[in-house]
């Protein structure tokens, strides 16, 4: 913006700082508003900026990898646990690894190599799905991942809907999502103009929500997509409570434990054992006391902790 | 032994994504699948072969994916494997003639020589270049249990929300396994171990028996379940479901406590790849140039703040002995003590990715055997065997729903939902939609647009796969998996679009045909069954 000044062309002019400060502000509006354009998601607790322009800008080559080895399958610890490798310098020599790797030369990346941005067997993803949905997933007990796509069409439609029924000096409609849980008022998200997807906190105690996309004006909501289910999670079971069935090749049938004669070759015994048995059997498994309330709250059971000191028992 | 005694349930899970690229004379990341072949399947088939020469009774459950399949039974990357095993043979003569002068180093060398030499031979010569008929005829024999994951290995509680997707998942996978074993598996390995209630109706389907789950998958089962994760427990659809064994996880996976951490094994990021000058290892590298591991590994783990010795294979051997009685005499203990307090025998579900046996932890399938030696001495009053052999002796077992849960960091989905791979659900969900729409508009065509409709069905399986999100989300071959679920799915929007405009084009097709060739018989249709979405 502006023409450049030379060292000796005295102190900036006010117009020249005004042209230069707009010129800074329009800069930044288009980043802004580009960047915002392509949020792929929101978040409440995190933003994410990347967007698939960015990412097809970044397209891999070989080599530029920190570390081009075989990293997923077997893993010990970090079948997705994080844990490090069994090598104690397992972190080290990776870093060392990824120093090696950034430092050896270079051959020039093959024509048309996968991910080179011009692999004609590589052809560019949809812009959009040209769709109306919405889907949510459960991430973990605490948080729902939720997705969805919306039409230029369906967008107009819902934004007319809106000025029809209110009045336009309250501005802009918002982009929410709608959460709506039983004997509660729906509560509404804002998201980022052209999000995509979003993480969305879980209700305390897993009760059912109903998901929907809408604009939300003045008071009033217009549906975009959705609405979407997702059910409440199950409590925790009660262990004085068993079922028994006969598993066999046709499936499972129901067993009626005293009913069932007993047979040396193939037990059928449907007999449970004590609270305290149980107890103690749950205690072997993990290998942690469960006297008391349980290790996990109920319905976020993490399973064992590949980081902790427990071991074998120390009976060996 | 009682005749229906305690069982340990070994579950070896083999998976690999399909990493086969014609269009590329020498692809970095087909070295996956030759470095898993010399270091933990062909090792693996001879520990089996030894049992059964020595008449040792043994029983396993091995997982074979179907990807994993498909790329062991390619012509393609089998003469590829014969020549990456070469060219390390090669350099090992030329290693040995460098260290000529130090013998500990030489013996060294001299066994990563016979590592790759047993490779070869037992690859090309006893089976003729084509592992998996030997994993047949070891089921056949009774070696093993075959089972079956998912086709592209899908973390499936995603895929659960776009109808279609699981069950082509699941039916894609029988027919696979169908096709190589003829028949079907009684057992369905979940990828990832991610399980979410309704899965198990699509497994109950296609008359699969049983699964497994993480522990807290049966711990948090509704109701609870009486026996721990020392006994199975059946969904109402019929589908048994075993918890993995917390304590025995421990064991081998904890980088803390875990057995192939210990000082005397050989040490697995310190390869000659990353140590040597670069003409040295100029046929063994990439034609990139990357410094990458090649297979030779010198030195032992040997103990944090200390410098690295060399590996004694002496050394490693006393160890494999100490931690085999080590494992099994605590697991005998453990299961005493169950077995006082059930009015069944306990069973242990161990399962372990195979690939940690003799790729991470060298000497793993050493371990196994000596295991196995060990158990079938009689002492430790369990034996060897699989949730089938289980079911079949122990048929009355507790009704219970499985939790939501996966083996994943923190048990849950977080793994395969984060920021970095959380642009992708929606992508396959939309592209799963799409192919269930042209797929049921299509449905009878021939030729040129049924082909087209098949590798539209493959494609979106191969971007389905668990593997592409999980590397991303460790940050490790992140940019080439990203860049496989751009291509996956980026070649299934042009065959949907082209079909739909009636546009194809037969060489483009013919060629992507070539690049992406797995499961070579898949029906087209395989995306059009699996009923509604469902609510989450």
């Amino acid at each position: 913006m502006g023409e450049k000044r030379g060292k000796d062309d005295g102190p900036p002019r006010l117009e020249d700082l005004a042209g230069r400060l707009l010129g800074s502000v329009l800069d930044l509006g288009f980043a802004l508003w580009a960047t915002a354009r392509d949020v792929a998601d929101f978040s409440v607790r995190a933003v994410r900026a990347a967007a698939d322009a960015l990412l097809d800008a970044s397209l891999p080559s070989p080599g530029r990898d920190d570390e081009r080895r075989r990293p997923r399958p077997g893993a010990p610890g970090g079948r997705g646990d994080g844990d490090e490798s069994p090598s104690r310098t397992g972190a080290k020599a990776r870093a060392e690894a990824g120093r090696a790797a950034a430092d050896a030369t270079r051959a020039p990346r093959p024509e048309g190599g996968i991910g080179t941005g011009t692999d004609p067997f590589s052809p560019p993803l949809p812009a959009d799905e040209e769709r109306d949905r919405l889907v949510a997933v459960e991430r973990d007990p605490a948080t729902l991942f939720a997705w969805w796509d919306v039409t230029v069409e369906t967008r107009d439609r819902a934004r007319a809907e809106l000025d029809r029924a209110g009045d336009r000096a309250d501005g802009e409609p918002r982009t929410v999502l709608r959460a709506s849980i039983e004997g509660a008022p729906p509560k509404d998200i804002d998201l980022p103009p052209f999000a995509t997807s979003g993480y969305v906190d879980r209700p305390d105690r897993g009760e059912a929500v109903e998901l929907t996309l809408g604009l939300a004006r003045g008071g009033r909501f217009a549906p975009l997509a959705g609405p979407f289910l997702v059910a409440a999670r199950p409590a925790a079971g009660d262990r004085s409570v068993a079922i028994w069935r006969r598993v066999g090749s046709g499936g499972a049938e129901a067993v009626v434990p005293g009913a069932v004669p007993p047979d040396s070759a193939t037990p059928t015994e449907a007999t449970a054992p004590s609270r305290e048995e149980s107890d103690r059997l749950v205690e072997l498994a993990l290998g942690q006391p469960t006297t008391g309330s349980p290790p996990w709250p109920a319905g976020r059971s993490r399973g064992p902790d590949h980081g902790s000191s427990t071991g074998l028992p120390s009976s060996r | 032994m009682p005749s229906n005694p305690p069982l340990l349930a070994l579950l070896l899970h083999a998976h690999l994504p399909f990493v086969r690229h014609p269009e590329h004379g020498d692809f970095l990341e087909e070295r996956w699948l030759f470095e898993a072949i010399t270091e933990v399947y062909v090792p693996l088939l001879q520990v089996i072969e030894g049992l059964r020469r020595d008449r040792v009774p043994h029983r396993l459950a091995l997982s074979l994916s179907p990807t994993l399949l498909d790329m062991l039974d390619d012509p393609l990357l089998q003469r590829r494997f014969v020549r990456h095993v070469d060219l390390r043979l090669e350099f090992a003569e030329r290693e040995l003639t460098r260290t000529a002068g130090d013998e500990r180093l030489r013996r060294v060398v001299e066994l990563h020589r016979e590592l790759f030499r047993r490779a070869r031979d037992c690859f090309v010569d006893e089976h003729g270049s084509s592992l998996v008929p030997a994993f047949r005829r070891l089921q056949e024999a009774g070696s093993l249990e075959l089972l079956t994951c998912g086709a592209t290995h899908g973390f499936l509680p995603l895929l659960a929300a776009s109808p279609g997707a699981v069950e082509a998942q699941v039916s894609v996978a029988i027919a696979e396994h169908r096709r190589f074993f003829a028949a079907a598996p009684a057992g369905f390995w979940l990828p990832e171990c991610g399980f979410a209630p309704g899965l198990d109706e699509v497994l109950a389907r296609h008359e699969v028996r049983w699964s497994v789950v993480e522990s807290h998958g049966i711990l948090d089962a509704v109701p609870a379940p009486v026996h721990g994760t020392f006994a199975p427990v059946v969904a109402p659809s019929g589908v048994a479901f075993y918890g993995r064994d917390a304590e025995t996880s421990r064991a081998v996976w904890s980088a803390a406590e875990g057995y192939p951490g210990n000082a005397a094994y050989r040490d697995f990021h310190v390869d000659v790849g990353f140590e040597r000058p670069s003409e040295e290892l100029r046929t063994l590298l990439p034609p990139t140039g990357d410094r990458v591991p090649v297979g030779f590994k010198y030195l032992r783990v040997t103990g944090a703040g200390r410098t690295k010795e060399p590996y004694d294979p002496d050394l490693a051997a006393e160890r494999v002995e100490r931690d085999a009685a080590d494992f099994v005499d605590g697991l005998a203990r453990r299961i005493g003590a169950a077995s006082a307090l059930m009015r069944r025998p306990p069973v242990v579900l161990a399962p372990y990715d195979a690939e940690l046996f003799g790729h991470w932890w060298f000497e793993g399938p050493a371990w196994l055997d000596r295991v196995a030696r060990r158990i079938a001495d009689g002492s430790p009053g369990f034996e060897l065997g699989t949730p089938s052999d289980d079911l079949a002796r122990n048929p009355v077992v507790q009704q219970a729903m499985p939790a939501a849960s996966s083996w994943g960091e923190h048990g849950d989905a977080s793994v395969w939902i984060a920021p970095g791979n959380d642009w992708i659900p929606r992508h396959l969900d939309g592209a799963c939609e799409r192919m269930r729409a042209v797929a049921t508009e299509m449905r009878g065509a021939t030729g040129l647009a049924r082909r087209a409709l098949a590798q539209a069905a493959r494609e979106l399986l191969l971007a389905q796969a668990s593997d592409w999100p999980f590397l991303i989300s460790r940050g490790t071959a992140a940019n080439y998996a990203e860049a496989r679920v751009r291509a996956h799915l980026g070649r299934f929007a042009r065959l949907h679009d082209d079909l739909r405009r009636g546009t194809l084009d037969e060489a483009w097709l013919a060629e992507v045909e070539r690049r992406d060739d797995v499961f070579p018989e898949i029906d087209p249709e395989v995306y059009t069954g699996g009923g509604r979405r469902p609510a989450v």
